[in-house]
């Protein structure tokens, strides 16, 4: 019975690569970091949990810009184990 | 060729922490039937309406930087008939007068090179994961906003 329990668990998170970058970066605090997430979760998802452990990214909530696996994506996707997640304000090159 | 864009597998660099040479930009375009070439190059402006800048601070997520330039060239080799293109843009600690971004395009005929080279610029600035932050004197330190706000290299 335990057994089961803990297969059980190992197989319902995924884990995921978020990378932060420019005004995100700095108002995360943090280049980038590994998150744990219930398994079928979304972008959206992931952005709460972002949004909780680092607050100071709200202040660019209407701005942010989100990839995932250098492919602009849209909040429902659903993420998968070791996705890249890139988060960072509208470009501004040349 | 343009070699100091290449890494140690020789393949082409189109993000750079090195200084952007214009010769070189352009002798990587050359072609025996091209009779035009464009060139653009964005550079480090001093004004600011706060004050003078000293420099530019660049960051870019590299590798989705890397993969949109080059759907940029491939974009631009559909919508007109060019013969080569080069794009290079810099990232790291740059200073007024500094090279941030190159394009070159040559083509048969002056339209498509002018065309090409125009449209990369504008993609680039609105597609490509690359932020800059101006460097103000005394010490200032101000994000550009990206998308349809100012910006260098106009």
């Amino acid at each position: 019975m335990k057994r089961v329990r803990i297969e059980n668990k190992a197989t319902s998170t995924i884990r995921v690569k978020v990378l932060y970058f420019a005004q995100v970066r700095e108002a995360a605090g943090i280049k980038g970091e590994e998150i744990i997430l219930v398994k079928d979760s979304s972008l959206k998802n992931l952005i709460s949990k972002i949004e909780e452990n680092h607050p100071g990214i709200l202040q660019h909530k209407e701005d942010i810009q989100l990839a995932v696996n250098r492919k602009v994506a849209g909040k429902n996707l659903s993420l998968k184990e070791g996705d890249q997640i890139a988060v960072f304000p509208p470009v501004a090159g040349g | 060729m343009y070699r100091e864009c290449k890494d140690k597998q020789n393949r082409t660099k189109r993000i750079t922490s090195a200084k952007i040479h214009p010769n070189k930009i352009l002798n990587s375009v050359k072609d025996k039937n091209a009779g035009a070439t464009a060139i653009f190059f964005g550079t480090v402006r001093e004004n600011h309406e706060i004050g003078k800048i000293i420099g530019m601070s660049y960051e870019s997520y590299l590798e989705m930087a890397e993969d949109r330039m080059k759907r940029i060239e491939k974009i631009i080799s559909r919508k007109w008939n060019i013969r080569r293109v080069r794009m290079i843009h810099r990232i790291g600690e740059l200073s007024v007068g500094d090279v941030s971004v190159a394009v070159a395009v040559s083509a048969p005929h002056r339209s498509e090179a002018f065309s090409a080279c125009r449209y990369a610029v504008e993609k680039i600035k609105r597609e490509v994961p690359i932020w800059k932050k101006e460097n103000i004197v005394g010490g200032k330190e101000i994000w550009v906003n990206g998308l349809g706000s100012r910006s260098h290299g106009d």
